[in-house]
């Protein structure tokens, strides 16, 4: 995550967003994708907001604000869509940057997007070796498709994933409403075929390395938090060596008149002496 | 026969005699007069060199004061902007030429005015800070900070505080960073 400022409040904002994380032993699982992929409706299902919604869902906008829900086992993040606008971008990075797990939501229409693409990218690069652990590929809204529709897009994705950003992560295919509808109506087949049942078992099966996850990734933001204070130090340093340096020039004329004063002094005294 | 020739004789060598005494006293007062002279001569002569000095002495001193007094106001003028200079007394200049060499007359600088135009403690600035001291002894001189060095003073402030700030966090970044190393 690149921060927009070099301030030393954003900065020390940073530190305590960083210590106050792992301060909770509880992994943060953050559901990110473009607008409309069906975040919002996945995190329903997982917290068991099966018939009254707890992460508003809409067919337009609705997530501007990061919203958290806490459980016993998980805090879980929902992020505005991250094509919506670049406000909303920054609330989504920031998101991401508390996630010990993110499930990167994608619809099957087809390959990952340009800004998806970029996304990810950032991703891998802030979870280091556990990039390929902690970022769940999620293709959502399976039901509206053939199967061999999705499985030839989950291809792609994974191709994509390997070509263009250099990691290969895990696919889930869900459908949140298969998952919704088999639960309200006791049908545990149209639960089996939502695979949402399968994400929660890999969650908690990845949920144990979230600590170490989480202070790796913790490690490397302190580490650039740091580089970037050094460098704002230098600065600072460099600019009061001006302004210093400024003041010294600016008396220089008047050093050499009091020497030429003291000289003065000296020679009329030696004169004065002689006469 | 002979006595008279005798006595002719007798009596040329006594007006010989007398008139070699009175060679004699002649110039007795002449030498004396001369020596007057002289004497004369070379009381006027110590006198002359003597008030010949003494006009030095004063010419001295004059131009001297003169001179000091013209320096002191470069001083000030050199300062402006920077230090603002009121001068307590006119002649300002309040340095005497003596025997010994020269004094300084009732020098009345406080270290502590001083000290508060620039930090005292930063070696970078002790050059100006002694030479202003110096300053303000000879001319007996109130000065405070000029608005072009309260300008900059407050900028430094600014960057200090912001520093310290700094210095703050990267103590807090490394036990952050110690205690994340043991989780990893």
């Amino acid at each position: 995550m690149k921060p927009k400022t070099m301030s030393t409040k954003f900065i020390q904002e940073k530190l305590n967003l960083i210590s106050n994380q792992n301060a909770d032993d509880r992994p943060t699982i953050v559901a990110y994708g473009l607008m409309n992929a069906g975040k919002s409706f996945l995190l329903n299902m997982l917290t068991q907001h099966i018939e009254e919604e707890f992460f508003k869902t809409n067919d337009i906008r609705e997530t501007a604000e990061i919203k958290k829900f806490e459980s016993e086992k998980y805090v879980y993040l929902d992020t505005p869509g991250l094509d919506a606008n670049k406000a909303d971008d920054t609330q989504a990075q920031f998101g991401a940057s508390q996630a010990d797990v993110v499930l990167f939501m994608h619809q099957p229409q087809g390959e990952l997007e340009a800004n998806e693409v970029k996304f990810l990218k950032e991703l891998k690069q802030s979870f280091g070796c556990y990039a390929e652990s902690n970022i769940i590929l999620v293709l959502s809204k399976i039901e509206k498709e053939e199967q061999a529709k999705i499985d030839q897009i989950e291809d792609r994705i994974k191709a994509q994933c390997v070509q263009e950003i250099g990691f290969s992560p895990k696919v889930f295919q869900v459908s949140n409403k298969r998952y919704q509808a088999g639960i309200i109506k006791h049908k545990d087949a149209l639960v089996a075929q939502s695979h949402i049942n399968s994400l929660i078992e890999h969650l908690d099966l990845i949920a144990s390395n979230s600590g170490k996850v989480r202070a790796q990734r913790s490690l490397t933001e302190v580490e650039t938090l740091l580089q970037m204070i050094e460098s704002k130090e230098q600065l600072l340093k460099s600019k009061r060596k001006n302004l210093k340096d400024g003041i010294s020039l600016a008396f220089s004329i008047f050093n050499d008149q009091i020497d030429s004063l003291n000289g003065f002094l000296e020679e009329s005294a030696s004169k004065y002496r002689n006469i | 026969m002979a006595i008279p020739w005798l006595i002719g004789i007798a009596a040329v060598a006594v007006a010989a005699a007398l008139a070699s005494d009175d060679d004699n006293s002649s110039s007795s007062s002449s030498s004396n007069d001369r020596e007057r002279e002289a004497r004369r001569r070379e009381e006027a002569e110590r006198e002359r060199t003597e008030n010949e000095r003494k006009n030095k002495l004063q010419a001295a001193h004059k131009n001297f004061a003169m001179h000091g007094e013209r320096i002191g106001s470069d001083v000030a003028q050199s300062l402006q902007g920077w230090i603002e200079v009121n001068f307590q007394q006119s002649p300002a200049f309040s340095v005497k030429l003596n025997s010994r060499g020269y004094k300084i007359e009732n020098a009345v600088s406080s270290e502590q005015s001083i000290s508060t135009l620039l930090p005292s403690s930063d070696l970078q600035f002790k050059e100006i800070h002694d030479n202003l001291k110096i300053y303000s002894d000879i001319y007996n001189v109130k000065m405070k900070q000029g608005v072009k060095l309260i300008e900059v003073g407050k900028e430094i402030e600014t960057i200090e505080s912001e520093l310290q700030k700094i210095r703050q966090l990267k103590a807090e970044m490394r036990k952050l960073y110690s205690y994340l190393s043991t989780k990893v």
